[in-house]
């Protein structure tokens, strides 16, 4: 994917095949959707809910393509890959690996950039490994093992670039500067682009300041972006569009920001988040798990009832055919104490012929 | 000395955070919180305090007056109190060693926690790429949105099961011995 100025986004949105949003198409489309993150007031931040919508299939020296031949853990082999030694664990240009078939189709993870992939071996990140434990998820091996897919996965210099490229907002401190906030297994972290560094570069919002220019912004990953200026930011996000179903960890307790993996829009109720196992229905907000969107920067929550969708405002009215846009994040909060993670599989919402 | 009576010392101990081993505190007299920090706090000389509206990913992070070897540690935790309304806030803490590289994630949530100050142990989330041994500072970042008056006091090294059971082993012979020095 990549990040096109808001000169040039105009030009380039919506090439996407019209077929995408529709019923049915011939081959798997490509091009590009318009993210528009809303003005801020200048005095203060508006904030949204994005995604990224697109992937985008890897340019490698090996296969991008393949047969898996054996697993652990939390590592993959393909015998026949013919990977360059760390040409998948580059820091700047990290890499996702996509499940295309059997038991575990549409489950991506994200690489390790710290330990380097061999001619046969990629290993998921640190944060993945946290998460999942692959031999447990069916995933079949050998010459008719499950198949995979190699993509490209955005950072936040690739993705939002610098105030001059992009029009971003940055500063010394986060209060004067656009935020970005990025939930990892339940874990928030913010970010900006701090213009005092030398050279200027984002970074995080911890001890130390730490460069997180190549922080992995992975398309499964929800984004939450907080504009100061009164402008807003319009990213262009290239690629084709999603072909397998799509299986996403939600966090058992605590937050997870669940993005609109799909370049269509859906509903609530259509996003099967109530189905899953261990989601708590109630009377209100403040006993239900909660879903949280976010339009024009204005925040609306929901919660399911045990039959609907509901709206947490004046009369709670019911809310199952909310839209969810295309490049939006659902930012979830399941209450409890509960550890671990529950699959949630969205099916593919197009027919490809 | 009855069996009642040791009964009690036992869950006197085990419910106590007065048994953990403190580490280190929050308060100013160990720990200078950056500037950067964006949630909102107060501090004392003994005790860090939230007391306010709280936003996604807002944290406190800074640096220790020392570096700390807790490497030893299996279980690490956190004391601390919530009064009022607890909105049961799930968080968690970055422990950096003195090259600001993160040693370990830990998760926590204020759920359950109440008035009375208790420990509560840390849930390694993420192995990072720091030392344990070299500790020279931490981030506690909320992971929640909501408001909430809580304290926190201490770090603290949390006894393992095996440590209980050692205890309760030596009770259980101490009153053993004496019943027989009695027969």
């Amino acid at each position: 994917m990549k990040l096109f100025p808001p000169f040039l986004a105009a030009s380039a949105a919506f090439a996407l095949a019209a077929s995408a949003f529709g019923q049915n198409a011939t081959t798997t489309p490509v091009g590009a959707v318009t993210v528009t993150i809303p003005a801020g007031t200048g005095a203060a931040k508006k904030t949204s809910l994005i995604s990224l919508p697109l992937l985008q299939t890897a340019q490698l020296t090996g296969h991008s393509t393949g047969t898996i031949s054996a697993l652990t853990a939390n590592s993959v082999s393909d015998a026949t890959a013919g990977w360059a030694s760390g040409e998948l664990s580059a820091s700047s240009t990290p890499k996702l690996l996509l499940i295309t078939s059997g038991l575990a189709k549409g489950y991506m993870f994200l690489l390790s950039t710290t330990v380097p992939n061999t001619a046969d071996t990629v290993t998921l990140s640190a944060s993945d490994q946290a998460a999942i434990n692959l031999q447990n998820l069916g995933i079949s091996v050998g010459p008719s093992g499950d198949t995979y897919r190699i993509l490209e996965c955005d950072t936040l210099s690739s993705l939002l670039g610098t105030p001059a490229s992009t029009g971003i907002q940055g500063g010394t401190t986060s209060a004067q500067s656009d935020t970005v906030i990025l939930v990892v297994n339940g874990i928030a972290s913010t970010y900006f682009y701090k213009t005092d560094a030398v050279p200027a570069r984002w970074t995080k919002v911890t001890f130390g300041n730490p460069d997180a220019s190549n922080t992995p912004v992975a398309p499964y990953y929800g984004i939450q972006y907080g504009r100061l200026p009164a402008s807003q930011v319009t990213l262009s996000v290239t690629g084709d569009v999603p072909v397998e179903p799509r299986t996403v960890l939600i966090k058992n307790s605590g937050t997870t920001f669940l993005s609109q993996y799909f370049p269509t829009d859906t509903t609530l109720v259509n996003t099967g988040i109530s189905s899953i196992s261990g989601w708590l229905s109630g009377a209100n907000a403040t006993v239900a798990d909660t879903v949280t969107l976010t339009s024009n920067g204005i925040a609306s929550k929901y919660w399911f009832d045990g039959t609907n969708w509901r709206k947490s405002t004046f009369g709670n009215p019911v809310s199952d055919s909310t839209v969810i846009a295309a490049g939006t994040t659902l930012y979830i909060v399941k209450k409890g104490i509960a550890t671990g993670y529950t699959p949630l599989t969205q099916e593919l919402p197009y027919a490809l012929n | 000395m009855n069996k009642q009576f040791l009964t009690s010392i036992l869950a006197f101990l085990i419910g106590s955070s007065a048994y953990s081993q403190i580490l280190t505190s929050f308060g100013t007299n160990n720990f200078t919180p950056d500037p950067g920090s964006t949630a909102p706090f107060t501090q004392s000389a003994t005790s860090l305090t939230f007391n306010g509206t709280l936003a996604l990913s807002d944290s406190v992070f800074g640096g220790f007056d020392t570096t700390y070897d807790w490497s030893s540690y299996s279980t690490l935790g956190v004391e601390f109190s919530v009064s009022g309304t607890n909105p049961d806030l799930p968080a968690s803490i970055d422990f950096f060693d003195s090259g600001f590289a993160v040693a370990n994630t830990y998760t926590f949530t204020t759920v359950g926690v109440g008035a009375v100050p208790s420990v509560v142990s840390l849930v390694l989330d993420t192995p990072g790429t720091g030392n344990m041994n070299d500790i020279i500072g931490f981030a506690l970042n909320w992971n929640g949105a909501g408001s909430i008056n809580s304290t926190f006091t201490n770090f603290v090294a949390v006894p393992e099961p095996a440590t209980w059971a050692l205890l309760a082993g030596s009770l259980t012979t101490i009153v053993i011995l004496r019943r027989r020095r009695r027969a």
